[in-house]
């Protein structure tokens, strides 16, 4: 059997079992169940799922934005999910964040040069040189000049240009790990190309760790190193980009690659072609109801995330990928 | 719309000549009305109230031509009127106004005077000066209206703020001590607050501003949900924002706007309130003067001395071109 | 029998004109378009192109004091006045549109089953009964499992996906020639917009309709469609067959650019995308000369002072309005 070489493992962020469930006047919404994964320092982890999926709620949780029902978050040796408010409160400037909305995610009454600098009033041990030459070199970093921006709000810019705002004043405070939350989702394909460049400049730069959740394949792509795939609160399958776009192991994520828009796989029967609702997800494995190969077992037993050679590991009790069939018997 | 038609026709002549002629009929009129002893009061008041707006529309026609079609003479008469009240009222001390607060010191004066040079509006049972009296009784007038607000305007927007993103138990509270306050007649709370309190503007002030801070409250708390809830403030908290920085630095200044045009419609509901209060002696105590207990003295009177009743027209001005600039600055923050 | 020679819609030259605070603005500015019978017809633009503009005027949805005009609009063999129809059962009957939102441009306190009706009874005079059986027939044809209990449902009682069926159905329901859809899919999930495409695909087969498909993705309407208009700054800067799109010989810069900024989900991973400087400009200040000129990294002097003349590659017979077009794939060789 040939083994893959597995990749070097130097985990920054650890996420153990997390599950995120939140009551609404239906009932309870099952957000995130049980996610456990790794991201490596330096790395670009994609997060690839469809509305309901649960990225952008796993994202918040980890940031401590959102509450959680259970499970851990590490970063480093610490442990976010112990600390309260005031005790994570120091850790944030290290974690920060870029949305989806990014003329929302700027505060439209401040202007450009407040915004960029107010995280470097909060934290004075982040000002290495000056807050005002902190600031001008941030911006200039995302292409813009503070003389001729920073005296002006947001509401004067076009969503790319408020967007690579959103980078500057993240990127003012050296964070360690950037979580981008669908940021180029809202823009035009001639301006998202500049953000990811950013975003991957400033990775490079500043030996960043990015989350980076989108439902857009090709984005994803084109920006990761491991790509994470999850349906309807769980992770489905996880691996290096070129093996999961090459040979999805998991029948969903094969199911997504063969409808992303120019893709050139084959289609794939989708049985229902309706996504249950968190309300009330399916027993077993939620994907059984639209899966072409969905047995017995799949409804009544949830499929563990399993490792399998290459680091990859998969949620599924019959995968497509043949190596696993050696990763199930092991 | 007329007015852009007006100006591109500028060119002729008879549009600017018949302005003027508009201006000009009003002039004569409240010129009449004015040098005519002979005739009935009421047809003299008609007659120059007719004048005044013949003399404003075609002053605002003449305005609007040099300035443009946005220009507002309202909003410029209404400002106008409103500094010199306050400038009168600031300044009363030092105008050369006859004795209007110690009736013991005007017991030379003639009593029920009608107009004249020595008293421009007359004066009345004690002899003290009416005019003076209307500029001290602006003096509290402005104060209740303004001190009211901000007390009530405060606590409310502060207490509204903190419910709208704290949430859960506080904004329990908060919503349950608002509907306590709100239950109540505010007649009765005021009446209630009367028997305790002394009849000083202090607790006037601190009166009507408890009964409006349910309505800030409520103001403030609606804007504030729909501003917590914008990306920019979790952003603030992802950025590890303490709550205050993110209550002032963040929600504050986004609802501000909404809470200071509301605040202003309260100031000039606040003003006829304690005219009200004053009405029904449940405010400052006569011979201290306020427009609202000049009138209500001048009620039993005004039969025989109408003049009595002019602190009523302050009264109506200030309120009118208070909620005048009102809608004038609402309108331009919709504008943006 | 419908004629394969001839094209089905032919517009030459539209130009809409909003009123705005600002003073009017020319959204659409001498578009051309032409709709074989029975072909998939795209439209590609990026927020501000025009694109949807273009079609609002084809179907008379702009507001009352828009100004449209055009050298020429067949449908059909007949002439169109834009703003004035053949008959009044024309918009719906003969064409009719899908939008992109389909949450608000349904009636969220109506039925779905009486927004179906609606068109038929109007159009087709149906009777109440007839109506509400033929809503349930179309309900079906379009893939919405259980349609005679879905006709009382409200549309936020429906998935995205199935109120964008929904939608597709209110459209065909008096069997048009042409449907114009406007970013069908646009905000759905990738595994639902896979769904409606093959049902439009499917619809378009069987009833012999033309399609219009607008879409911000290229790589979507490669998929789709025969022939692709691209659309920048209200101008159709390039019209060109499918295959020159799919293995990337466009000539217009900006066609160029585009597909080179798309992220491709067949591209090597981790690739550096190339973005195109800028933003598109300012309707109110359109640049002189070419409109892409100010963030083409190919313009030259000539571009910023005058209007590029169209042209047609001869052998593949794209048309292009550029005045230093990418090389074709026979130059290059």
């Amino acid at each position: 059997m040939r083994t893959k070489e597995e990749p070097p493992r130097d985990p920054l962020l650890r996420v153990d079992d997390l599950v995120v469930e939140y009551a609404t006047g239906n009932g309870i919404v099952h957000a995130v169940s049980g996610a456990t994964f790794e991201v490596n320092r330096g790395e670009t982890l994609g997060i690839v799922g469809e509305s309901g999926s649960g990225k952008s709620t796993l994202l918040r949780a980890m940031l401590r934005l959102t509450p959680h029902s259970g499970g851990s978050v590490r970063h480093g040796d610490t442990v976010l999910t112990d600390l309260d408010e005031k005790r994570m409160r120091p850790l944030r400037p290290s974690l920060q964040m870029i949305m989806q909305d990014p003329i929302a995610s700027l505060n439209p009454r401040r202007r450009v040069r407040d915004i960029v600098a107010e995280g470097l009033h909060m934290w004075p041990d982040r000002v290495v040189t000056s807050v005002e030459k902190q600031v001008a070199e941030g911006l200039e970093a995302v292409g813009m000049d503070i003389g001729t921006v920073g005296d002006r709000r947001p509401g004067s810019f076009s969503g790319g240009q408020c967007q690579r705002i959103a980078i500057a004043r993240a990127l003012a405070l050296r964070p360690d790990v950037l979580f981008c939350d669908e940021p180029v989702s809202a823009l035009d394909v001639s301006v998202q190309a500049r953000v990811l460049n950013l975003i991957q400049d400033a990775k490079e730069a500043l030996g960043l760790t990015v989350l980076f959740v989108s439902h857009d394949l090709g984005v994803v792509k084109s920006v990761s190193d491991r790509v994470m795939v999850m349906y309807l609160g769980r992770i489905c399958e996880i691996a290096p980009v070129e093996d999961i776009y090459a040979a999805p192991a998991h029948p969903y994520t094969n199911l997504l690659l063969s409808s992303a828009p120019g893709s050139r796989r084959p289609a794939v029967p989708d049985l229902t072609g309706e996504t249950p609702s968190p309300l009330d997800p399916p027993s077993g494995c939620r994907f059984r109801t639209r899966c072409p190969l969905a047995q017995d077992r799949c409804a009544d037993e949830i499929p563990p995330l399993r490792a399998l050679p290459g680091g990859r590991g998969v949620a599924c009790h019959f995968p497509l990928d043949h190596e696993t069939e050696a990763g199930a018997t092991a | 719309m007329t007015v852009p038609l007006a100006k591109t026709g500028g060119a002729r002549v008879p549009d600017a000549v018949w302005r003027w002629a508009i201006v000009l009929l009003g002039a004569i009129l409240v010129g009449v009305a004015l040098s005519t002893p002979m005739v009935l009061p009421v047809v003299r008041l008609l007659l120059g109230a007719l004048g005044l707006v013949f003399a404003y529309a075609g002053a605002s026609r003449l305005l609007r031509a040099r300035f443009g079609p946005d220009f507002d003479p309202g909003v410029w008469l209404a400002g106008s009127w409103l500094v010199l009240i306050v400038l009168a009222a600031a300044t009363a001390d030092l105008l050369p106004l006859p004795e209007s607060l110690d009736p013991s010191k005007a017991l030379t004066e003639p009593t029920y005077a009608a107009p004249s040079a020595a008293h421009l509006l007359g004066t009345d049972q004690y002899g003290l000066d009416v005019l003076g009296q209307i500029v001290y009784g602006a003096r509290v007038s402005l104060v209740v209206g303004l001190g009211g607000v901000l007390i009530g305007g405060t606590i409310g927007t502060l207490l509204g703020l903190t419910a709208s993103y704290l949430r859960g138990r506080v904004d329990g509270a908060v919503g349950w001590g608002t509907d306590v306050l709100l239950s109540f007649p505010p007649l009765v709370l005021l009446m209630a607050l009367a028997a305790v309190l002394e009849p000083r503007t202090r607790n006037i002030c601190l009166a009507l501003g408890i009964l409006v801070i349910p309505s800030f409250v409520r103001l403030s708390r609606a804007a504030g949900l729909k501003v917590a809830g914008q990306p920019f403030v979790l952003m603030a908290r992802a950025m590890g924002a303490t709550r205050r920085r993110i209550l002032f630095r963040e929600i504050l200044p986004n609802i501000l706007p909404s809470v200071l045009s509301y605040a202003l419609l309260v100031v000039a509901i606040l003003i006829v309130a304690e005219a009200s209060l004053s009405f029904l002696g449940l405010s400052i105590q006569r011979p201290a003067p306020t427009w609202g207990n000049m009138i209500a003295e001048a009620e039993a009177e005004f039969q025989t001395h109408p003049f009595l009743l002019a602190p009523a027209v302050p009264l109506f001005l200030t309120v009118y071109s208070i909620n005048r600039i009102g809608d004038f600055l609402r309108a331009g923050k919709e504008g943006d | 029998m419908t004629d394969d020679t001839t094209d089905l819609l032919v517009v030459r030259g539209l130009r809409t004109t909003l009123r705005t605070s600002r003073g009017p603005v020319t959204v659409v500015d001498g578009a051309d378009l032409r709709v074989p019978r029975g072909s998939t017809v795209g439209v590609v633009g990026e927020s501000g192109s025009g694109k949807s503009m273009f079609a609002r005027s084809l179907m008379n949805l702009l507001p009352a004091d828009a100004d449209v005009t055009a050298d020429e609009i067949t449908f059909d063999g007949r002439e169109l006045d834009p703003r004035r129809p053949p008959h009044r059962h024309f918009w719906g009957t003969e064409i009719s549109m899908v939008f992109q939102d389909p949450m608000t441009a349904l009636n969220p306190v109506r039925t779905v089953g009486a927004q179906i009706c609606d068109p038929l009874r109007v159009h087709r005079r149906m009777n109440r009964r007839d109506a509400r059986a033929r809503a349930a027939e179309l309900l079906a044809h379009v893939g919405i499992p259980a349609p005679d209990s879905r006709l009382d449902q409200y549309p936020h009682e429906l998935s995205g996906g199935m109120r964008q069926r929904a939608m597709i159905a209110v459209a065909i329901a008096c069997e048009p020639q042409l449907l114009i859809a406007d970013e069908p899919t646009t905000g759905l999930d990738v595994t639902v917009q896979r769904q409606i495409l093959a049902l439009l695909r499917r619809l378009k087969d069987e009833h012999g309709m033309a399609m219009v498909l607008i879409s911000h993705d290229i790589a979507l309407l490669a998929d789709e469609v025969d022939e692709v208009n691209v659309m920048y700054a209200g101008e159709v800067v390039e019209n060109t067959g499918v295959a020159q799109i799919r293995d990337e010989t466009v000539r217009h810069r900006y066609t160029a650019a585009l597909l080179r900024a798309h992220p491709d989900v067949d591209a090597p991973a981790r690739t550096r995308l190339e973005s195109i400087p800028g933003g598109p400009p300012d309707p109110l200040a359109m640049p002189a000369g070419c409109r892409f000129a100010p963030r083409c990294e190919h313009a030259r002097a000539v571009c910023a002072t005058e209007t590029p003349r169209p042209a047609r590659d001869p052998r593949t017979g794209a048309a292009y309005a550029c005045h230093f077009p990418a090389e074709s794939a026979e130059e290059l060789v």
